[in-house]
């Protein structure tokens, strides 16, 4: 399932028209379900999860094909194809919750006009990625602790449920975080979200990368997308955090149970 | 499964943009606390300007100082978004929910806003959609209807969405709505050639679709509620 995933995105990346008319083709012919299910999708508003499947393979076996001739003559670029795909087949759909699901589709395979080719992440952008060797806060946020310093970000299912990150606000260096309270914010869709602290400690740096590059915590969460450095006060506090296996368990729990 | 869902409606009326604030604030708290369960505030403004978090002042376009000419205030905001107006004939929605407690990322319960104001405006022939990437918002073709702005603490939401049923449009002029410079702003009553009922009656159905939504079974009303009451400590 995953395999589809990458090759579409790889396709479109690389501008390969035939190619994706391959993956749908062979998408088609091993049933519609598995589109749905690589990208964890799940039924939204008013449609039961039978509902959308049964409705967008419908869909999916009219419109998709043709719409994929349509986009190669008029030009249309590349990383809004498997993304206008899918939303067109909502058009016959009488609910919000299909056009909602079409775009988190997009979204969790990570289509937008400003997306680079990150080959080497695809295989980790179709699930939310959850690394070890970090800890993780509730509110998710993880924790790298390496010496005296660690470093704070948000999680990649914290992203993924912002959406794009479009402005980020750091504390200073030098001034102090207490654990759970709110050191930022970042703002996504018109939304902007607290973030807090995992931990307790003195700040020795903050990502200055993020007032240009905003999207890096989208993008790399883990790695470049970093927010904050800070000096531990407590390191006892690093205990009572999630491990990775915890954290993900915690986010399938939270997702799940909605 | 989860169990029933309850939201508590506030019927406002007319609330200066302040005091709005400061009551919003101190429902985020209760609501943090568990001391109040969801509760939608339903308003109007007087001819108010805001701003969101990045202080975009830049789209202001005529200096602070008239403000008071045109009869209009300005206010600095934690909420996402850019620069907008708020003024009478517009219905406004400030949520104060738990999204942990209800399941929703910041994005979906955006999109959930939107899809509100998009069954409102279908009930009156008119036909809105939510924005382009980076646009957020409700838009009927190029011309605005909606706006959204909101922020989330601890995972409690606050501001929340405008809609334009029939605000004076010329307090747009001084802004660029939203930062967005080639588009128009447009209102129910220019979209629409359905006679409208009264105001009072497309609040409730706003508030109505914005429960549908979300999902509450229980909605329970609270008409006029004293926003002076229970002079508590905010947290």
């Amino acid at each position: 399932m995953v395999t589809f995933s990458v090759s579409a995105k790889m396709f479109g990346l690389a501008g390969d028209y035939e190619g994706i008319k391959h993956v749908l083709q062979e998408l088609k012919s091993v049933g519609f379900g598995c589109l749905q299910y690589f990208v964890g999708g799940k039924g939204e508003g008013r449609c039961s999860r039978q509902d959308i499947w049964q409705g967008r393979k419908a869909m999916w076996e009219k419109d998709a094909l043709p719409l994929w001739e349509e986009m190669k003559l008029k030009n249309w670029p590349m990383d809004f194809i498997l993304y206008n795909t899918l939303l067109t087949t909502d058009i016959k759909c009488k609910t919000m919750a299909l056009r909602m699901w079409a775009s988190s589709t997009a979204n969790a395979l990570k289509l937008s006009c400003t997306s680079k080719p990150h080959l080497s992440l695809s295989l980790s952008r179709c699930f939310s990625t959850v690394l070890d060797g970090l800890k993780y806060a509730e509110s998710h946020e993880w924790v790298k602790h390496e010496g005296s310093v660690a470093t704070i970000g948000i999680t990649d299912h914290a992203q993924d449920h912002l959406g794009e990150v479009v402005f980020v606000e750091l504390p200073e260096p030098g001034g102090l975080v207490s654990k759970g309270k709110g050191f930022g914010a970042v703002e996504s869709v018109k939304a902007t979200s607290d973030v807090n602290s995992p931990i307790s400690g003195e700040i020795v740096e903050v990502n200055t990368k993020l007032s240009e590059a905003p999207g890096l915590i989208n993008k790399s969460p883990y790695e470049d997308g970093w927010m904050m450095k800070v000096k531990p006060s407590s390191p006892t506090e690093l205990e009572s955090l999630m491990g990775s296996k915890e954290y993900t368990k915690f986010c399938e729990e939270e997702d799940a149970s909605h | 499964m989860r169990g029933p869902l309850k939201l508590e409606v506030w019927k406002m009326g007319f609330v200066n943009y302040l005091d709005a604030l400061k009551l919003q604030e101190k429902l985020v708290s209760d609501r943090k606390l568990c001391r109040i369960p969801d509760t939608l505030l339903s308003l109007q403004h007087p001819p108010t300007y805001t701003l969101g978090k990045r202080r975009t002042d830049h789209n202001l376009l005529i200096p602070a100082s008239e403000l008071k000419n045109i009869g209009a205030e300005l206010h600095y905001t934690q909420r996402g978004g850019d620069i907008t107006f708020h003024g009478p004939h517009q219905a406004i929605l400030y949520p104060i929910i738990s999204l942990r407690e209800i399941g929703l990322g910041a994005r979906n319960y955006v999109e959930k806003l939107e899809s509100t104001m998009i069954e409102l405006s279908s009930l009156y022939g008119v036909k809105a959609c939510a924005g382009q990437k980076g646009e957020t918002g409700v838009w009927v073709g190029e011309r605005k209807i909606g706006a959204i702005g909101v922020r989330i603490s601890h995972g409690i939401t606050s501001h929340g969405l405008a809609f334009n049923i029939d605000p004076d449009l010329k307090y747009f002029k001084h802004i660029v709505p939203c930062g967005i410079t080639d588009k128009e702003v447009t209102s129910l009553r220019r979209e629409t050639s359905t006679v409208l009922p009264s105001e009072e009656v497309i609040h409730e159905q706003l508030i109505s679709c914005f429960a549908r939504l979300f999902g509450y079974n229980t909605v329970v009303w609270k008409e006029n509620p004293s926003i002076l009451s229970d002079h508590e400590e905010i947290a």
